[in-house]
């Protein structure tokens, strides 16, 4: 109690900020003004009733669905970078923790983009703004995983997480795969780590979160690599182990051959199990990466009912990167007059 | 005698023709349908797979300057008999056959460009499979539509022949 008291010095504005933005999350009533679009231009005038406002005033037109998806980002990343400046440690270290994930995307974007030939003004432009860092720029002139980590990684914050994947292979399409998941491994394991240190509501409420996320990326691995030609102890490497999966889990899912089997090994665990059910490649059916996305929602929401913790800044991130998601899927198919499909959005709130 | 027996044939191979005709239409407007089913289906998963891994994931710039194609295709003829009720009584119909065929494979399908990382979900491959079920259709759209521009020609030139012999 005491300790909580202590956490308002630092951070309850930030925490009160948080909270704030959180509140003008999309409700289901906008969500059902939204579908009902017939153009992209109506998208703007439904959109222009709620938190985001203006934001598309100044863009001409005809308004295309990757304009909105920069516009969209732009803005809770604006709303993300107050939230980081205003912060002092630990909270500044933790949202910095956030922000890594994002480099690990730019850095694979970066270097498949070099990889078909595009230059690096190309490719900035489209790097997550959230996952910036100086030496960006220079990361296409490394052609093996050994030269970037030299030249370039050494010098970031992510150069802890290189060491299980330096090697003088060159940077191929699967190599580069192998090389991000390797990545994102490590960092997700030292996240949670440092989550756990932190201890708390903040210990409490990342580390069940990480745990799901570390989970839903093994289960992910390992069903977007059926028919790939990638050995099983390779496959093996790629699993966070902070997860409730691990280690009986992961090494079932390691030898896996079916997707009938990884839906067997996930029959065993109360958590995953239902996700699993009712899931289907047909026009309505729900898709497992959907059905995750829900459970994600529910646990990023429920993060909110406690006080005094990190996780509230981590799980409004995520709440609004699924806020987007949604409104591309609807922005995409009233761009493509396809609205069979148009609810299949995940509700927040 | 022999001018109403020729014109007799002549009703026989422009009937032939007519039905060869509608049913070629027919075929022509389903494989239509197909082609616009599987090409909504394929930007449809596309769009589910942008909007799973990120637009900037699934973008023009994971596409290489130089491609490289995968699949032509090969023409080739050959010529039908095409009986009518009397057995005695037939024509000729060119076709032109439209083969896809893949490069360093016995494969009809292309194999899934990799452009876009090898763990990739499950709606992108769904969509790229779709639009190569519509390059199969595409090569059955021209089939039908050459056979529909022959079955023309050939009904022309025997309404012609019918009414020379009509006006003699």
């Amino acid at each position: 109690m005491f300790l909580d008291v202590l956490f308002n010095i630092d951070n309850g504005y930030l925490e009160g900020l948080v909270r704030g933005f959180k509140s003008g999350i999309l409700k289901n009533q906008d969500y059902i003004n939204l579908v009902q679009c017939e153009t992209l231009e109506d998208l703007k005038l439904h959109l222009q009733t709620t938190d985001y406002g203006n934001f598309l005033a100044n863009e001409p037109s005809p308004l295309t669905v990757s304009v909105i998806d920069d516009k969209i980002r732009e803005k809770y990343v604006l709303e993300f970078q107050h939230l980081r400046n205003h912060a002092v440690k630990p909270l500044s270290k933790f949202l910095d923790y956030i922000t890594y994930s994002y480099m690990i995307d730019n850095i694979v974007l970066l270097i498949t983009g070099h990889l078909h030939q595009r230059s690096v003004q190309e490719l900035l432009p489209k790097c997550h703004p959230l996952g910036m860092f100086e030496q960006m720029g220079a990361i296409t002139v490394a052609d093996t995983s050994a030269s970037l980590y030299n030249a370039i990684l050494i010098d970031t914050p992510l150069a802890p997480y290189f060491i299980d994947c330096i090697s003088e292979h060159d940077l191929d399409e699967l190599n580069i795969e192998i090389m991000r998941n390797t990545l994102y491994k490590a960092y997700i394991e030292d996240f949670y780590n440092f989550c756990k240190e932190l201890g708390g509501p903040t210990g409490e409420v990342m580390c069940e979160l990480l745990a799901f996320e570390a989970d839903r990326r093994a289960f992910m691995i390992t069903i977007n690599s059926l028919g790939v030609d990638l050995p099983k102890d390779e496959r093996s490497k790629l699993y966070p182990r902070c997860g409730k999966l691990y280690p009986d889990g992961l090494n079932q899912l390691s030898k896996a051959e079916e997707y009938d089997q990884v839906k067997m090994i996930a029959e065993s665990y109360a958590d995953y199990r239902p996700l699993f059910e009712n899931v289907g490649t047909n026009p309505g059916d729900k898709t497992i990466e959907d059905k995750f996305f829900e459970q994600e929602v529910k646990m990023n929401l429920n993060a909110f009912m406690r006080q005094f913790g990190f996780g509230v800044f981590y799980s409004f991130l995520k709440l609004k990167e699924q806020e987007n998601r949604n409104i591309i899927w609807i922005a995409e198919c009233v761009a493509q007059k396809h609205r069979t499909r148009i609810d299949n959005y995940i509700p927040i709130m | 005698m022999e001018k109403p027996q020729k014109l007799e044939d002549i009703n026989q191979k422009l009937d032939k023709c007519a039905c060869l005709y509608i049913e070629s239409y027919q075929s022509l407007l389903t494989y239509r349908e197909l082609m616009n089913r599987a090409l909504d289906d394929g930007y449809l998963n596309l769009s589910k797979a942008r909007s799973l891994i990120g637009c900037s994931s699934l973008s023009i710039l994971q596409v290489p300057l130089e491609l490289e194609a995968k699949i032509s295709i090969k023409t080739s003829e050959n010529v039908d008999l095409v009986k009518t009720d009397d057995p005695n009584v037939d024509f000729e119909l060119r076709n032109i056959n439209f083969n896809l065929s893949v490069s360093d494979s016995d494969s009809k399908e292309a194999p899934l460009p990799g452009w876009f990382g090898v763990f990739t979900p499950m709606s992108l491959k769904t969509s790229q499979k779709s639009f190569s079920r519509s390059l199969n259709l595409a090569t059955c759209i021209a089939e039908c539509q050459t056979k529909l521009n022959t079955l023309e020609i050939i009904y022309q030139d025997l309404l012609s022949e019918k009414n020379k012999l009509l006006n003699v």
